[in-house]
């Protein structure tokens, strides 16, 4: 059985079509993606300087990805539970993942950020034992090998640097 | 979670109200129609809309994101019941053609205005305007006394001799005043406001540099006379120009065109007593203003009679050669001062990605473009590297 995957930012759809490895992943996890999330990727731009298209709509309709939604009331009680924090200016996409996420919505999650203010958020929330940096995600399952270095924006190293800052804050 | 039940009946939740009166409010204030959002929205009847104001009907969030964008606001305004429905924000608009589409273009200047505001706040910098607001009465202005304000600022403001090559950029990092360059279309040329967020011009991007130069300097004049001129007092749609519509255009002028350098530039392209009308656009291109404001500084410098500009200026093909050449730049939409606050807000992780493309209203997927046309050209991780002093 695939483990469950929540891809939390739009970011990391956009960075695995980008490094052609997004069917890779897809293929090794129960991937979940927001809904607003679902609209808000579009699109990519190739290492050539082509556009080309995304679609996660019909990824959902042919069951690759699962689609996960969340209520403006729930989104509005987590943004109380963040509003006293300088990290509260997460995008709607991410909100509504992290919604998802404190909701325990889907038993057994894990979920993989790549935006540095989501990290802190979920850190800050209790959740940082259930979140993978992109490194991991891929290294995890074989996607990619265990000595590859890995651009700044995916590495274990960037990721440990938030989760340390949002401890600390939250001490 | 808190439910208000009444009569055996399940009543609205009380935060569905509170979101579907907000929704209302900002879609009434818009001028946009039930039929036209749902439409939008892709909803099969405006019904369901109708019904999410009535609070009767549970928001789901994917909707609420889709709402903001059609209404120009941000989604924790509809999220945070402490946030009040905020009160009418006057916007002077120049050459107001009433038209509702200038509602929307509204909402997106208030927009910017609001995120500049939020950076500012964010990285604790100061965003009142620094520039004085005029305490003069109404009887204290004229033609002398603004071209004395005029020539005074642009000494103050250390213009230069060529004042609208560097106006924009003074009036945003020295004055504080928030710019925002839009394609406006035909539904307007310029428009300005002061609010909570300090002071913002709005400029019609698809018009030519010179037209925006003097713009920016007209609504300069509204700007510091705000408290002078209460705003619906010049919000007319009077056939006739009012008349601090009138001092704005003559106090634009002076600031753009140094008496002095004027003359000086028009002296050494006089031959035999007279200058070629190549020469007079040679002129107004190198003080990058229109022919139209050259030759009536040139009036008021007594070099020529209203007699003869009105001559010049009823020949078709002097409009002709006026416009020749003159390339529509394609200015940024933001500034470079706002969009350096948005990146450096992202770099000290005071907003995340997500939020940073809102605040650039771009794609998530063009980030990396937009940053190489601002000279960011490297990868965007790169900026989150810090270096120790010696």
């Amino acid at each position: 059985m695939k483990p469950n995957l929540l891809l939390l930012d739009a970011d990391v759809i956009i960075h695995l079509h980008e490094c052609d490895l997004w069917k890779g992943v897809v293929s090794q996890y129960s991937v979940y993606v927001g809904a607003i999330v679902i609209e808000e990727v579009q699109y990519f731009w190739d290492n050539g300087g082509n556009k080309i298209c995304i679609n996660l709509r019909d990824a959902v309709e042919k069951n690759k990805i699962i689609e996960v939604a969340s209520t403006a009331e729930e989104m509005a009680a987590l943004s109380k539970r963040l509003k006293d924090v300088e990290y509260s200016e997460l995008d709607p996409g991410e909100l509504e993942c992290a919604t998802i996420i404190a909701e325990e919505k889907i038993a057994d999650l894990r979920f993989c950020v790549k935006d540095g203010m989501a990290i802190k958020a979920l850190t800050y929330l209790g959740f940082r034992e259930q979140i993978l940096s992109i490194e991991t995600m891929l290294k995890q399952k074989g996607l990619i090998s265990k000595d590859t270095e890995v651009p700044v924006g995916f590495s274990e190293e960037r990721f440990n640097r938030f989760t340390l800052e949002a401890t600390l804050d939250s001490i | 979670m808190f439910y208000v039940v009444g009569g055996g009946k399940e009543m609205p939740k009380l935060f569905n109200v509170m979101l579907g009166n907000k929704l209302k409010a900002v879609r009434d204030k818009l001028g946009m129609t039930l039929e036209e959002v749902a439409q939008k929205m892709g909803f099969n009847s405006y019904q369901t809309l109708s019904s999410i104001e009535e609070g009767r009907r549970m928001v789901k969030a994917v909707e609420l994101a889709k709402l903001s964008k059609i209404y120009f606001r941000d989604m924790k305004y509809f999220l945070n019941e402490e946030i009040e429905q905020d009160q009418d924000q006057p916007v002077l608009w120049r050459a107001y053609s009433g038209d509702a589409k200038v509602k929307q273009r509204e909402g997106t200047f208030i927009k910017f205005c609001e995120h500049y505001s939020d950076l500012e706040f964010k990285l604790a910098i100061d965003s009142k305007p620094k520039i004085n607001f005029l305490t003069w009465q109404v009887g204290d202005f004229n033609y002398d006394s603004i071209a004395g304000l005029a020539n005074n600022l642009r000494n103050e403001l250390q213009l230069g001799a060529r004042p609208a090559c560097s106006l924009a950029k003074v009036l945003e990092e020295k004055c504080n005043i928030k710019i925002l360059f839009l394609d406006l279309e035909n539904y307007g040329s310029a428009a300005s406001t002061v609010g909570k967020f300090g002071a913002a011009i709005l400029i019609n991007s698809s018009e030519p540099s010179w037209r925006r130069n003097y713009d920016l300097a007209h609504e300069l004049f509204h700007i510091i006379t705000w408290n002078t001129f209460p705003y619906d007092t010049i919000h007319s749609f009077a056939e006739e120009k009012p008349l601090v519509e009138k001092w704005a255009d003559a106090f634009a002028s002076y600031l753009l065109l140094p008496g002095e350098e004027i003359s000086r530039e028009f002296n050494k392209n006089v031959e035999d007593n007279k200058i070629s009308l190549l020469d007079l656009i040679g002129i107004a291109r190198e003080f990058e203003v229109s022919l139209d404001a050259l030759l009536w500084s040139l009036v008021n410098l007594r070099f020529f009679s209203r007699q003869i500009v009105r001559k010049i200026l009823n020949d078709p093909e002097v409009k002709t050669l006026d416009f020749s050449g003159q390339k529509k730049e394609t200015t940024p939409y933001l500034s470079r001062r706002y969009f350096n606050l948005a990146l450096k807000a992202y770099k000290k992780t005071l907003i995340s990605k997500g939020r940073l493309c809102e605040y650039l209203n771009i794609n998530r997927a063009d980030l990396g473009k937009i940053l190489k046309e601002y000279g960011y050209s490297v990868g965007e991780e790169i900026y989150e590297t810090k270096f120790a002093l010696a």
